[in-house]
């Protein structure tokens, strides 16, 4: 019963990914006072992109032929590790940080080869970029990763939030003194800024546009069509959902059992949607940013990461 | 010698390693677990224990499949190659007679013989840059020796004893500290590492293998042996330094093979990052010794053993795969590679599959080690209320950069090296068989590890007692789980079509395989951000010419230098070489009454020496 109620969990957030994905599209067009497109495009374009015949470069190796299963699977497996509303998800035991944080890398190991893997010279770019920008949203996220498990003294992921959700009912109900608001506070904070970063948002790449000076992402996947784009950006969409999904899941943490299975789930609807509008906001609102100014942004992030991770060991 | 007789004698003379090797499981078997060999009237003993079995038995693993590989290659060897191929059958001996010595006095002997069969080895093509890399080398590595050595002397000055069974425990920490030091030379822990991307690339390349392989190994046996047998107490200094110098060799290493272009020296690099990987582990255990938290100290013990494993697996099966690359292409410039996956699919596999592994992604061997060295300091964070904890917190952000470096260098070399279209290097040859079952055992047996190391880990812990936490990671399920979402992807998209095409170029008609990525433009951001750590040196040249968007050549050449080679070694060599030259001019005047004064002056201070040693009057 539980397997089976953890699996319609991670099904639940695969299938509403692209949802998320969609919203902030249709916030943002709307915020530029476009009429937008409908909610469900995003699922449109995907069946679209199935039913369309894959064009390969002639350059091609097996790697443009494996990279895009690579790339969708890990972000479809980290769906079934994290505790999204129920405490329960079938690999709930694998979800130590460092393995979700190389889970969420593997991506871009082969996403980055299938890049140069075109010979042509956007690819190199593309690569070149995500790296760049990997590298330094990285430690931020191993050391933001630690300072949860510090904290609460969990050794994984599952127990964390578990164990949050936990201290945050027993301060509802009895007003336990055990409870850290600056911890997740920062944290929510730097995994905004990651979230952004890792995901091609606004102030790091824009994902809409198809211009060789500023694309980091789409300079990756230009060569991409049919079923391989179809699971590249299915997958952007699960890692854009994972991010935010870790996010609501600090921001008011509450995490059912069976019975209030339906709770919990309509809770993690409002944050996703509250953190969507906040995306939205967040990227119409900023310009995109040169390449080089991003360390600043992302330090940012880093010492953020820094002090959560230092208070928790004080804490 | 006719053209002929030497490729029979070639023929003959490639078994050697094999033969050695084979040898060398053979007396793993049936040799007793301790036994005296007596050469005249000294008797060498030795002694398998368990991190003699660990280290021996990894030796014999990696040198069976470089023999195998060597087979191949053999014919690709410069210079003589029938003594070429001796020396690596005695280096290989030799490494083995080391790791299993139990006396100073035979340690020392065979680790001199290693040092100098290897040396013999790096300089074999007798080239100037290779003769100017084993000059450093041999430097570099008498140099440890002389601190081992020293170590050793103290050592039985303070048992009067040769054996390693009367040292257990007796190490003061000046003693482990000049070992340690001595060892980490060897190992090429930053900053003493500057012979090693000299030396691992000039060697033929299943040398290098060994090398990387297994010699770096006998380094780090050494500083385990000191560092958990005869060290008397375990002083937070000692973790302090390995733990720093861990840092400095894993950052530096990564940094640098991220930039380096050329197929063996960022391997060579990698060796750097890894050995600091390892140093670093041993400071955590050294550390939970000291606070007396077993747990830290047992998982960073499991992580010492398994990512030794992993690295000499991966970086030899590595090391031959570059060997290859150069013998097809003649070229060692990544930059004038490309599209080799084309023309050798299948070393192309081994070397993708390799390079995943070797950045530690999941589900890979090395993932499993990294894991343990991240649960070590995860486990190190939570003694709460120690000022010592948030060195930790430097170490966390240094792995994990480095991570990302890793990632960034394999994902180079693959992309640059193998894929998307050649950018100039002719391809001559193809690998040959035995050459290719030399780099798939290694990556097998990785392969294998990563997803199901329990086995490993078992043996691991009847050979070394060991307590390994609770992992959170279990490979097997997510293989599974994968498994079942493929079969549901295949399924969801088992209609499309593959039409191949070129690929898009902007509309230009121009095929420019020199517009593709190169190490250069893919590390340039990185490059960019993390600038002071290289001493770079650009120069871009054209023709003066008038149409200034119009050029038809310009060069454009950018050199990565070795900061701590430009910055100390190089202002010390001038420094030293001034000191010896005024020296020189005081002592040698060319006056032969001054020598002959010196000779009597020397053998006075000879006599006044024996007698104040001995007490007696001559």
């Amino acid at each position: 019963m539980s397997l089976l109620l953890g699996i319609i969990q991670a099904l639940v957030v695969i299938m509403l990914a692209p949802f998320f994905a969609g919203l902030i599209h249709k916030v943002k067009q709307r915020i530029r006072g476009q009429k937008g497109i409908s909610l469900f495009q995003f699922y449109r374009n995907l069946y679209k992109l199935i039913k369309k015949e894959v064009v390969l470069s002639k350059e091609a190796s097996i790697v443009s032929s494996i990279a895009p299963y690579f790339y969708f699977l890990p972000h479809a497996i980290l769906c079934f590790m994290l505790p999204f509303f129920y405490k329960n998800p079938p690999l709930g035991n694998s979800s130590n940080p460092v393995v979700i944080l190389y889970l969420l890398s593997l991506p871009v190991f082969f996403m980055t080869l299938y890049a140069l893997d075109q010979a042509s010279s956007f690819g190199g770019l593309g690569s070149s970029r995500e790296w760049f920008i990997s590298s330094l949203s990285e430690p931020s996220a191993v050391l933001l990763f630690f300072s949860l498990c510090v904290y609460t003294g969990e050794p994984n992921l599952k127990g964390v939030f578990l164990k949050l959700s936990d201290e945050l009912r027993s301060l509802l109900s009895e007003g336990s003194d055990h409870f850290s608001i600056s911890i997740p506070f920062l944290i929510l904070f730097a995994l905004l800024v990651l979230a952004l970063a890792e995901n091609a948002r606004i102030p790091f790449d824009n994902p809409e546009t198809h211009l060789e000076l500023t694309m980091v992402h789409e300079a990756n996947i230009l060569e991409a069509s049919g079923k391989h784009l179809f699971l590249f950006e299915y997958g952007s969409y699960l890692r854009l959902t994972l991010f935010l999904s870790l996010m609501s899941m600090l921001l008011f943490p509450f995490i059912g059992d069976a019975t209030l299975y339906p709770l919990a789930f309509a809770l993690y609807l409002i944050k996703m949607l509250f953190l969507c509008l906040v995306v939205a906001f967040v990227e119409s609102f900023n310009a995109k940013l040169r390449l080089f100014r991003v360390p600043n942004i992302l330090s940012f992030a880093f010492v953020l990461s820094l002090l959560a991770l230092v208070l928790s060991m004080e804490a | 010698m006719s053209e002929g007789s030497s490729s029979r004698i070639l023929n003959v003379y490639k078994y050697i390693p094999f033969t050695v090797s084979s040898l060398i499981v053979l007396s793993l078997f049936l040799l007793p677990r301790e036994f005296v060999l007596q050469l005249g009237f000294f008797g060498a003993h030795f002694k398998l224990d368990a991190l003699s079995t660990f280290f021996s038995s990894l030796l014999v693993f990696v040198s069976l499949y470089v023999s195998v590989y060597t087979l191949g290659y053999a014919k690709e060897l410069k210079g003589k190659p029938p003594v070429l191929l001796s020396l690596t059958g005695l280096f290989i001996l030799s490494m083995f007679f080391t790791l299993i010595s139990n006396d100073l006095v035979s340690f020392l002997f065979f680790w001199e013989i290693m040092s100098l069969s290897s040396f013999y080895l790096v300089i074999s093509d007798e080239k100037k840059e290779s003769s100017r890399a084993g000059f450093i080398y041999f430097l570099m590595t008498h140099l440890g020796t002389a601190l081992i050595m020293l170590s050793f002397i103290l050592l039985y000055l303070k048992t009067s004893s040769v054996s390693f069974d009367s040292f257990r425990g007796s190490a003061d920490s000046y003693i482990l500290l000049l070992a340690l030091l001595g060892f980490s030379i060897k190992a090429g822990v930053v900053p003493f590492h500057v012979w090693l991307p000299y030396a691992h690339p000039v060697a033929p390349s299943n040398v290098s293998a060994l090398m990387s392989g297994v010699m770096l190994n006998t380094a780090i046996y050494g500083m385990m042996r000191f560092l958990f047998e005869f060290s008397s107490s375990n002083s937070p200094l000692i973790s302090l330094l390995l733990i720093l110098f861990g840092c400095l060799s894993l950052v530096y290493g990564a940094i640098y093979s991220l930039t380096e272009s050329s197929v063996k020296k960022f391997l060579a690099y990698s060796s750097i990052e890894n050995m600091g990987l390892l140093v670093m582990g041993m400071g955590l255990a050294n550390f939970g010794l000291h606070k007396g938290v077993l747990p830290i100290y047992s998982t960073a013990k499991a992580f010492l053993l398994l990512h030794t494993l992993n690295h000499s697996l991966l970086k030899s099966s590595l090391f031959m795969g570059a060997g290859v690359v150069v013998k097809m292409t003649h070229e060692y410039d990544m930059n004038r590679l490309g599209g080799l996956s084309k023309s050798s699919p299948m070393l192309f596999y081994l070397m993708l599959t390799s390079s995943l592994f070797m950045s530690a992604l999941p589900p890979s061997n090395m993932f499993f080690s990294e894991l343990l060295l991240y649960k070590t300091l995860l486990l190190s964070l939570n003694i709460k209320g120690d000022s010592t904890a948030y060195m930790f917190v430097l170490m966390l952000t240094l792995l994990a950069l480095s991570g990302v470096f890793v990632g960034a260098t394999f994902v180079k070399f693959i992309g640059v090296a193998f894929l998307g279209k050649p950018r100039g290097a002719k391809v001559s040859s193809k690998p040959s068989l035995t050459e290719l079952v030399g780099i798939g055992v290694p990556v097998l047996s990785s392969l294998l590890l990563g997803l199901y190391p329990y086995p490993v880990f078992s043996l691991l812990s009847s050979v070394y007692p060991l307590e390994i936490a609770e992992l959170n990671y279990v490979p097997i399920n997510i293989l599974l789980l994968s498994l079942v979402l493929l079969l549901i992807l295949a399924f969801i998209t088992r209609r499309s079509k593959v039409r191949m095409y070129e690929t898009w170029v902007c509309g230009l008609d121009e095929e420019n395989p020199s517009a593709q990525a190169t190490t250069l433009s893919q590390t340039y951001s990185i490059r960019r951000l993390f600038s002071m750590f290289y001493s770079t040196v650009s120069e871009i040249n054209f023709d003066a010419e008038i149409k200034k968007y119009f050029r038809s050549s310009i060069l454009y050449k950018e050199e990565i230098k070795d900061v701590f080679e430009e910055k100390i070694y190089r202002k010390l060599t001038a420094y030293i070489l001034d000191i010896s030259d005024h020296v020189r001019r005081f002592l040698q005047t060319g006056n032969i009454n001054l020598y002959i004064s010196y000779i009597f002056l020397t053998l006075l201070l000879c006599f006044i020496v024996y007698a104040i040693l001995t007490g007696e009057k001559p």
